[in-house]
């Protein structure tokens, strides 16, 4: 007898065999020993086949399933495993995002109160006039997006080999409006229209090469071995609230080819808060970023278990963003005895991502944070692993950001002048950085050039 | 028992075996914001007092006195601050020898409470510390968190100066021999524009450093309120609705039975899942400084947990109408007459039976197995005729 094990939602053509993580209990629940185990739960659409690990050791008997999503709900069903009859499970996922288009937002718990607000999931999106085309015409009030490739276009003051940090820095303090400070940042492509829109929500798909409309995927790949160079890209976006950049993810590698990275803006109520969510078209990593937004990191350590995490980082030079998580989901929960009785598994690896990946922060972030935490710190490497990082500039991930400021402090701790020199520059970045979004987005500035406005005149 | 500490166990924190230790702030009454008796701060961000923070307080020590039950860590010290609007009540308690008045939760008492917390979580490096806070707190950025205390505003020129660097805190306690550290931060963070107006954070109680001089693994978690609004602690001297669903976590809607004894342990992860369903259905969400978790079990309940369930209709107009019942073993448990929102109830862990009824049409769940974190239960009711 064997059981299979499925979740499906509307994720159209993905799937992966870590979707989600439930635990399996007896339902016989007063026995002490009714909790069985942990298992991944793969996750699919509606129509693909998927093959489903299949759960051997359960007995005949009644059963229990807690599956938890990315957004902290949990869902609970029942299940009989039978004498001489396989059993197949499938576990239908509600779909509460706004729209159908927006799944993988919604599992992470993004928008899914704005159901009700918008047109319903089966509604289509708009053919006529864009919302997000009126609404660029004029941030100030409304909305745009600009993506920022500084190494292939005229840069301005602030992406300077190893200054980018101290630079940036220097633009928040100054204050500048929004005009300026984004003129200061170098020419960005404004992004024209977005790739799927309403009246209320619009979704960006980002490929490297810039943004991917309709059902169009970026065929582009990359070879990232040692020493290879690869450009970095910004998103620029700027509303009512001032100017943000985002650390945009790409080329965000899988082995079926590039992943786009998708970013859904709440477009129906832009006066109140600018709400928006970015993620990765990678069900599994969708999931993990869910979990450790919604704190259970824990589970994020179950999805990706320290097994996985060192796979994805053996495939670094293929998947460097998805090494990165791995490393981080090793770190996250600072079990530090756990973490030390296996770092000698893999702590080259974390080297490697430090010194092949110039353009990658994170990489040098994660090397510095394995040598402070090492039995024995290994403070030389340490201080020099952290001191690349800081001249490679903005990590990709927000928690890069806090432990390249964690390491810093480390080192204020033991007196050393430069640290403190680095943690004062970083601040200000820290000071205005979201926590609530896995990628580093920093408000660079918070105020629009004086204009008239009309009174009443506003995008509600 | 120094003038903080409304519960100390002297046998076990001279045998320096590993305890709990715990501080609880509540901070309600600040005189130099609005409405307050003293001078209106001019950096007050139009905030007011709050009612319900000495309530959260107090509802805490509570549940500390009666249900903490870590065996190899037992409670051994309870500290406690209050600010109030009007007086300073005693606390009392059951567990207590007599009443206690608990200072005000002012810079200079918090300090020297926060310290002397700090030296009793020294004793023994598998020590295990919590702290709860519940009043006016200024959230900036990546991870900042400045927590008002009741002088908050009392001197102009430098009105931070009632105030205390959460962060800093929270990162200088890696100084703490204590290696289980967990922080409850219930602070009201929304219409304030205290952060944008000064780049002060509040002042430092512990070094801040990072550099742990223990070989024990520093087990730190942080569970942040996600509420906004002032609606939510303005609760005419009840706990805030954060407290409420701490407490509903620790009682067992954060406890997990998994570790194959039979036994529900209250874990970081978990009861930080649990708070934040339970506020998610409370109000509009606020983003929380950045999440520090490490997963560790540090409460065991002593009766089955009582879990959190929603139980509706499949239709919704089915559930504004219907009557519900929860039935064990045939007895009926409780019930809900027609209201216009779900059945919002908690009940022990346990089977159970559910029935809707509508006039004749009837609808029902049977032998539903209820076990934390939450249950949903959605009942088909028969349709008319």
């Amino acid at each position: 007898m064997s059981v299979k094990i499925t979740a499906r939602a509307m994720v159209y053509n993905r799937h992966t065999s870590r979707g989600l993580i439930a635990s399996i209990y007896w339902r016989d629940i007063v026995r002490k020993d009714s909790y069985i185990g942990d298992y991944h739960i793969p996750l699919s659409d509606q129509v693909s086949t998927v093959t489903s690990p299949i759960i051997n050791d359960l007995e005949t008997g009644k059963y229990l399933l807690q599956l938890v999503l990315p957004d902290g709900r949990v869902i609970t069903q029942n299940f009989e495993v039978n004498d001489d009859e396989n059993t197949e499970l499938v576990i239908e996922l509600p779909h509460d995002g706004p729209h159908e288009w927006s799944t993988l937002q919604a599992m992470t718990g993004e928008f899914a109160n704005d159901l009700l607000m918008a047109r319903g999931a089966g509604e289509s999106f708009n053919p006529g006039p864009s919302r997000y085309t009126t609404l660029r015409n004029e941030p100030e009030r409304g909305y745009s997006l600009a993506m920022l490739t500084p190494d292939e276009t005229p840069a301005g003051d602030v992406f300077k080999a190893g200054q980018t940090l101290s630079r940036f820095s220097t633009l928040i303090n100054d204050d500048l409006d929004v005009d300026s400070a984004t003129q200061s940042l170098g020419i960005s492509h404004p992004v024209t229209r977005a790739s799927l829109d309403d009246d209320d929500f619009a979704l960006f798909r980002f490929g490297h090469s810039g943004l991917l409309t309709g059902k169009n995927e970026d065929p582009e790949g990359f070879y990232m071995g040692p020493g290879t160079q690869l450009k970095r890209n910004y998103l620029l976006q700027q509303s009512r609230h001032g100017a943000q950049l985002i650390c945009l993810p790409t080329p965000w590698m899988t082995a079926d080819g590039q992943a786009s990275v998708e970013m859904l803006v709440k477009t129906h109520s832009m006066q109140d808060e600018l709400d928006f969510s970015m993620t990765i078209d990678d069900p599994m990593v969708n999931s993990a970023l869910g979990y450790i937004n919604s704190g259970a990191v824990h589970l994020a350590q179950r999805l990706i278990d320290a097994e996985l995490a060192r796979k994805m980082l053996f495939n670094k030079v293929s998947y460097p963003f998805t090494a990165t998580i791995g490393g981080y989901i090793l770190v996250l929960g600072r079990s530090t005895k756990q973490y030390r009785s296996n770092a000698s598994r893999w702590k080259n690896w974390i080297a490697n991502l430090d010194e092949w990946f110039d353009w990658l922060p994170d990489g040098a972030v994660l090397h510095t944070t394995m040598c402070l935490l090492d039995s024995q710190p290994d403070l030389d490497r340490a201080r020099d692993a952290l001191q690349r990082a800081c001249a490679r500039g903005l990590p990709i991930f927000t928690f890069g950001l806090k432990y390249m400021m964690d390491g810093l402090r480390y080192f204020v701790g033991l007196g050393e002048d430069w640290a403190e020199e680095s943690l004062q520059t970083l601040q200000p970045i820290a000071n205005r950085a979201d926590p609530g979004v896995p990628f580093l987005t920093v408000s660079y500035s918070t105020h629009w050039p004086h204009k008239q406005v009309p009174p009443g005149h506003a995008y509600a | 028992m120094t003038q903080y500490q409304l519960y100390r166990n002297e046998d076990r924190i001279d045998a320096k075996s590993p305890a709990t230790h715990a501080i609880v702030i509540g901070v309600g009454g600040y005189p130099h914001l609005h409405g307050g008796s003293g001078s209106l701060a001019d950096l007050n961000g139009g905030l007011k007092q709050l009612s319900s923070p000495p309530a959260s307080a107090r509802e805490v020590c509570d549940w500390l006195l009666e249900s903490f039950n870590n065996p190899g860590k037992p409670l051994a010290s309870v500290s406690m601050l209050i600010s109030e609007q009007d007086g300073q009540p005693e606390y009392t308690h059951a567990k207590l020898t007599r009443p206690f008045t608990p200072q005000v939760a002012s810079f200079r008492h918090v300090k020297s409470a926060v310290r002397e917390w700090k030296k009793l979580g020294d004793l023994n490096e598998e020590n295990l510390v919590l702290f709860f806070f519940c009043g006016h707190g200024v959230a900036g950025g990546l991870d900042q968190m400045t927590l008002l205390l009741a002088d908050y505003g009392e001197d102009n020129d430098m009105p931070m100066d009632g105030a205390i660097d959460f962060s800093a805190l929270r990162r200088g306690m890696a100084q703490c021999k204590a290696s289980q550290q967990c922080f409850f931060v219930d602070a009201c963070r929304t219409h304030s524009d205290i952060a944008t107006k000064t780049t002060a954070t509040g002042q430092i109680i512990i070094q801040d450093n990072i550099v742990r001089p223990y070989a024990s693994d520093w087990n730190v978690a942080v569970i942040y309120s996600t509420l906004g609004g002032e609606k939510a602690y303005g609760r005419k001297n009840k706990p805030s609705f954060y407290t409420e669903e701490l407490i509903s976590g620790l009682n067992g809607a954060g406890s997990n039975k998994r570790n194959g004894k039979g036994v529900w342990r209250v874990s970081t992860s978990e009861l930080h899942a649990a708070v934040h369903r339970g506020l998610s259905l409370r109000g509009h969400k606020l983003k929380p400084p950045l999440i520090e978790a490490s997963y560790f079990e540090f409460h065991q309940l002593q009766n089955d947990p009582v879990v959190p369930v929603a139980v509706y209709c499949s239709n919704d107009d089915d559930t504004s109408q219907a009557v519900f019942r929860c039935l064990k073993s045939g007895h009926e448990v409780s019930s809900r007459p027609p209201e216009a929102d779900k059945w919002f109830t908690r009940i022990p862990f346990g089977f159970y039976d559910f029935q809707a009824e509508i006039n004749t049409r009837k609808g029902c769940r049977l032998g539903e197995v209820i076990m934390p974190p939450y249950q949903e239960i959605q009942i088909d009711v028969e349709s008319e005729t």
